[in-house]
């Protein structure tokens, strides 16, 4: 089971680990300046639940497009944790009856295990051990992780494990009751953006909202590794974030997570913020192709059952059939199974291209942009929208890869031909964002962010102009042009979706359609 | 239980808005949307469409991703907009009606609770529009 792996991997993890009676410690972060960490926190942060993330990039292969985008999830983890402890102070200072140290405490341990359940290349695994039997099995069973992703879930279920129960309770015991005043069952669902206490809602919220920690850390650190100038006045938005009681859907009060006024400009900075990286940073068609070569890696080793052998504490690999077995590689594990391994198979031939930046290349981009008559042609929307819908059944959307090779002709080995639909960034959430506008007099005079700024227009505007699926095949031309072709005509005749010249890449463009 | 083909992604909203007799409405976001979804799940008499679609109500507004992603991307192919002058009213583009015929009809094997649902999520709408419009006076 599911759970159980996790936790045998949290027990190997903490193994023999002593703790040690230290004092707070300060980290510097290029962003937020001094960070201190409590000796709790402290203890936490060197297990090698945590000191593994310095060894996943936080945006994956991006740094094979935009070179300086080397952060870590580790970077990013110590950035969360202190702008939700910021946030939790603030809001303490401004409603102490609602935002006590516990509050306090509570946001920023759940901030620092939120990332533990990342494997290599953050994201980019995540949807292959997404599509785990025993994920998916968990899933099933547990209905209410239905709206959780993958890696959120086994972040909750390391916290959650015996062996990290057991290693809370000795920190306890070490540094006694005065530095340790919350349970794990306190800040455990908050990674879920769910609220421990129901009364307490803006808890989950700091964590996973509409202007969360996490969001508020990861555009301004993405954008500034990938060299972008994107403002996020985040002291500012700070300023004005406040508390107000609401009823949730069981019709009981509970404290949420609200702006005034004064945070309109901050939060159009996010989700101006979050447009502009995920339209020339997340989504660039050369990061998609690197995301595409590592599933493509991972299928690889999980459809032939080849161990990972380079997975650190696995004498004889790892097997990449449970979810939890992602857990023990890093990006450093990755690329070391193809360097310490030098003989030429195909899944240590893609590692090592990817390395070098041979990456799969385009074949065709399908997009408003490429449909045939998609503004005048009143059907073509509607094929269109089936296609995007392939996102949640990512087995149909490989079975037409698949189907798409058998009809080339190509050489290619299957591996090798990825139909790649990006998830579009979620701006509805922000559009939920509850803004006081006239301060002090309750909770009637909320309104939803939505009802000042067009969110919807920013999803409408980015689907239709920047969101592109793509499909991705080898470098050569012969066999691309081959792919190109067949899918062509597999589109029109299974979709009856019509592409247009422009869909195809430029260099084979003239051969697909001469 | 009637055996019920599955829908996923998008296919639920347009099925249902298929059967809309209405084609705009006045609400705010598309958590109205997914809230009167939610209502209809909540009642246990449409589960067959739902399977692929959970909600999670810890909070103050249900949440459920796979609608959520539907939702947009029935506003990405332009059937679901909010693309209106004022930014005020939310439209079901006619084609959906097309959609569904073309591609779901076959898929439905028990059309009348489809109808059902989806006068009970159109209900849902104009309530919301309702509430929308005495909040709109208040503040005015």
């Amino acid at each position: 089971m599911l759970k159980d792996r996790v936790a045998e991997f949290v027990s190997r993890s903490l193994n023999g680990r002593r703790i040690q009676r230290r004092k707070c410690k300060f980290i510097h972060d290029p962003l937020w300046g001094t960070i201190e960490i409590s000796n709790l926190e402290a203890e936490i942060l060197d297990t090698p639940l945590l000191q593994r993330l310095k060894q996943i990039h936080q945006t994956g292969f991006v740094y094979q497009t935009f070179p300086s985008a080397r952060h870590t999830r580790f970077d990013h983890t110590l950035g969360v944790m202190h702008l939700a402890g910021r946030i939790a102070e603030t809001l303490g200072k401004k409603f102490k009856n609602f935002a006590d140290r516990k509050s306090i405490q509570k946001v920023r341990l759940a901030a620092l295990m939120h990332d533990t359940g990342h494997s290599a290349f953050s994201h980019t695994s995540e949807e292959v051990y997404a599509n785990c039997p025993d994920m998916i099995e968990f899933k099933e069973r547990n209905p209410e992780f239905a709206n959780s992703g993958a890696g959120e879930i086994l972040s909750f279920l390391i916290t959650t494990s015996d062996p990290f129960r057991e290693y809370f309770e000795r920190i306890r015991k070490t540094l006694g009751k005065e530095n340790v005043y919350v349970e794990v069952d306190d800040f455990a669902k908050l990674i879920l953006g769910k609220a421990t206490n129901p009364k307490k809602q803006f808890e989950a919220e700091i964590i996973s909202g509409p202007f969360d920690a996490d969001k508020l850390d990861y555009f301004p650190r993405d954008g500034r590794s990938a060299g972008f100038q994107l403002t996020l006045d985040f002291e500012r938005l700070l300023h004005c974030m406040e508390i107000a009681e609401i009823d949730n859907l069981s019709g009981n009060k509970t404290a949420i997570l609200i702006v005034n006024r004064g945070g309109f400009n901050p939060i159009q900075q996010l989700l101006f913020a979050r447009a502009t990286l995920f339209a020339t940073v997340y989504h660039h068609q050369k990061v998609r192709a690197c995301d595409a070569m590592v599933k493509c890696c991972f299928e690889h080793f999980r459809e032939n059952k080849l161990p990972f052998r380079k997975a650190p504490g696995f004498k004889d690999g790892v097997s990449l059939e449970s979810a939890a077995d992602y857990l023990s590689i890093t990006d450093y594990d990755f690329f070391a199974e193809a360097a310490l391994h030098a003989e030429d198979t195909f899944q240590h031939r893609l590692i090592s291209n990817l390395c070098q930046r041979k990456l799969f290349k385009r074949v065709l981009s399908i997009s408003s942009r490429t449909i045939e008559g998609f503004h005048d042609d009143k059907k073509q929307p509607l094929r269109y929208r089936r296609l995007l819908d392939m996102i949640e059944l990512p087995e149909k959307l490989r079975a037409m890869a698949l189907e798409i090779l058998a009809k080339s002709g190509a050489e290619c080995t299957s591996s090798e031909v990825w139909l790649d639909i990006p998830t579009t960034p979620s701006f509805a959430k922000a559009g939920n964002a509850r803004i006081r506008i006239h301060p002090g007099k309750g909770p009637e005079t909320l309104m939803k962010l939505s009802k000042f700024i067009p969110v919807e227009k920013w999803v409408e505007t980015y689907t239709q102009w920047y969101s592109q699926c793509y499909l991705f095949g080898p470098e050569d031309r012969k066999e691309r042009i081959a792919l190109a072709r067949a899918a062509i005509t597999l589109f029109q005749s299974r979709l009856k979706l019509r592409l247009m010249k422009e869909a195809v890449a430029e260099d084979i463009r003239d051969k697909v359609f001469p | 239980m009637t055996k019920e083909a599955k829908f996923y992604g998008s296919e639920l909203p347009v099925a249902v808005f298929a059967h809309f007799t209405r084609r705009h409405f006045k609400i705010s976001d598309p958590t109205e949307i997914v809230a009167a979804f939610y209502r209809a799940r909540k009642t246990n008499r449409f589960n067959v469409f739902f399977s692929n679609y959970h909600f999670d109500e810890d909070g103050v507004d249900p949440r459920c991703e796979s609608l959520s992603r539907g939702l947009q991307t029935l506003q990405g192919t332009m059937l679901l907009g909010r693309m209106n002058p004022y930014l005020v009213k939310y439209s079901i583009s006619p084609k959906v009606k097309d959609d569904y015929e073309e591609s779901l009809r076959s898929k439905v094997t028990n059309k009348s609770k489809l109808r059902q649902l989806a006068k009970y999520v159109q209900r849902q709408l104009d309530s919301s529009e309702h509430r929308n419009r005495q909040l709109a006076a208040l503040d005015a």
